[in-house]
């Protein structure tokens, strides 16, 4: 008879039992699936606001006063939201010292199922080319590329690919460029010229099935950039106070505004992910060991003829941490994996719910989440298994043999 | 088994994960209704899910051992194109976060991946009765 090796003795032991085996590693897979998906959740939405503040590109955004919200909502879900101010407003605030450049957005809305518009209730944002900070950021990437009256810019989850032509309000547009994803509402949004989005407005009576109301001088929002302190500038918050002070008529809205409004919206679901997965990890940790104490005691007769047959303690000991390394680790792969493709197929589904933003990380640090969880389950396996394991391999061949018989 | 999966084929981009217009994406009455791309995605999904409850039926009628191998394969099959059709064949509405690609879509592929385990299963079981 040949002695058999360690891992074929493991999987005969592990497949002694399937019932009880695959029930341990779905627990394992449930702790590891929760751990993940908590993680990557968490991971995602923080790239996803992280690449959208960049976006903005503004220290400080101004909109009609009491309508801040409604524009934080836009940025994370792509709904439209449609408001007015007039256009001194921007005047006055680039009057002030501490603030550096401004720039003017107008906010329309494309017409629902309509044969003058290529899309319905798509988010229009008319810009100003010369200054607006996205512009100026997508044109530093493509030197060369100006954007022309009639070109757009469009969010890269519209679907649209460069050279494609859009039609709003009767208007023909070619897209320019799609911007960079950034997992958030604002990847719902065209940008065009905003001299071209007043004279779209001007057509659309004669162009379009519903006339655009919009006045030249109305526009939605002031993007605004600050001067460093040191060039006697003042910080977000300050400045944000003071302009909102000396201007009743508009908020201000600062990145940190969107990001607590993203972190207020995904806390929930973060935290019963976290509490499930605190509240099985011991209760899995529990079962291991449980199941693996039972699992020697009934092998101790089978353990005590290795030991007489010149299986080292060491043998032994590997054997029974071995198994749960094994079955820990599969259930943490499958748990993983589980997690993994659903986040990634309901990625769109489960932004849009939760209202924030999803911007898978990359694959690097997707494997280092999945490397920890898978980390943490099999240090979990091994532990819970290290008393079960270290009594059976310091018992006696003899002693072993004779307690098994009873 | 494979009448219940072909049932949710059949209910899923209706109800459960419906497609652009349809279910709780159903337009307002009185508002416009319009074509959607993925309607073709919605008629396939139908006729598939169909063709399996039938597909499933079969070996209950017919209980040989070849029916219900020839059952697997055609789920098998079916599933293939319970994921297919929409990628490539009836096609889905372009925008990324629209009803049909964020919910119907990774639906069917994984209503069409649980079809494939269970024709791979009936094999397995058809062969082990052998």
């Amino acid at each position: 008879m040949t002695r058999p090796g360690l891992w074929r003795l493991i999987l005969k032991n592990l497949g002694r039992r399937p019932f009880r085996s695959a029930a341990l590693a779905l627990g394992v897979a449930v702790v590891a699936g929760l751990q993940i998906s908590a993680a990557l959740l968490d991971r995602t939405s923080e790239q996803g606001l992280e690449r959208g503040l960049q976006r903005m590109g503004a220290d400080l955004v101004a909109v009609p006063s009491g309508l801040d919200r409604d524009l934080l909502d836009s940025y994370l879900t792509g709904q439209v939201s449609l408001f007015y101010m007039d256009r001194s407003v921007r005047d006055r605030i680039a009057g002030y010292n501490f603030v550096k450049k401004t720039s003017a957005q107008v906010y329309l809305q494309s017409l629902a199922r309509a044969s003058c518009c290529s899309a319905s209730n798509i988010f229009l944002v008319g810009f100003e080319p010369d200054s607006d900070f996205t512009v100026q950021a997508w044109l530093a990437r493509h030197p060369g590329k100006p954007i022309g009256p009639d070109q757009v810019l469009a969010g890269a989850g519209l679907g649209v690919e460069p050279g494609a032509t859009l039609k709003f309000y009767g208007h023909d547009f070619q897209v320019a460029g799609v911007l960079d994803p950034t997992g958030m509402g604002i990847d719902l949004t065209v940008f065009i010229p905003m001299p071209t989005a007043y004279l779209m407005a001007r057509e659309s009576g004669a162009l379009a099935e519903q006339t655009l109301e919009l006045k030249p001088e109305k526009i939605s929002a002031v993007m605004i950039k600050l001067k460093p302190e040191s060039e006697g500038g003042l910080p977000g918050y300050r400045a944000a106070y003071e302009l909102e002070k000396a201007i009743p008529e508009v908020s201000i809205i600062q990145p940190d505004d969107l990001s607590a409004r993203a972190r207020n919206n995904l806390s929930g679901t973060l935290k019963t992910l976290r509490s499930a997965s605190y509240a099985v990890w011991p209760l899995a940790a529990l079962m291991i060991g449980l199941l693996f104490s039972m699992s020697v005691s009934e092998r101790q007769r089978e353990i005590g003829i290795l030991r007489a047959l010149g299986a080292t303690r060491w043998f032994v000991f590997i054997l029974i941490i071995g198994e749960a390394l094994l079955l820990t680790g599969l259930g943490a792969a499958t748990g993983i994996v589980t997690s993994v493709s659903i986040l990634a197929g309901y990625s769109k589904l489960i932004a849009a719910s939760l209202q924030v933003p999803f911007l898978w990380p990359s694959v690097q640090e997707l494997i280092g989440l999945s490397s920890l969880a898978m980390l943490m389950a099999l240090l979990t396996g091994a532990g819970a298994a290290l008393i079960p394991a270290s009594q059976s391999s310091r018992k006696d061949p003899y002693q072993a043999i004779r307690g098994g018989e009873s | 088994m494979l009448v219940a999966l072909g049932a949710l084929a059949v209910a899923a981009p209706r109800q459960i994960f419906p497609v652009c217009g349809m279910g709780r994406y159903a337009p307002a009455p009185g508002s416009p209704g319009g074509h959607h791309a993925c309607q073709g995605t919605l008629q396939a999904e139908t006729a598939l899910g169909g063709m399996l409850m039938l597909i499933g039926l079969a070996p209950a009628l017919w209980p040989r051992r070849k029916t219900g191998l020839a059952a697997s394969l055609a789920a098998m099959v079916i599933a293939g194109l319970v994921i297919i059709s929409p990628l490539h064949l009836t096609g889905l509405c372009r925008m990324s976060t629209m009803p049909c690609r964020a919910g119907t879509l990774p639906a069917l592929v994984t209503l069409g991946i649980i079809i494939a385990t269970t024709g791979v299963a009936g094999i397995f079981l058809a062969r082990k009765a052998k």
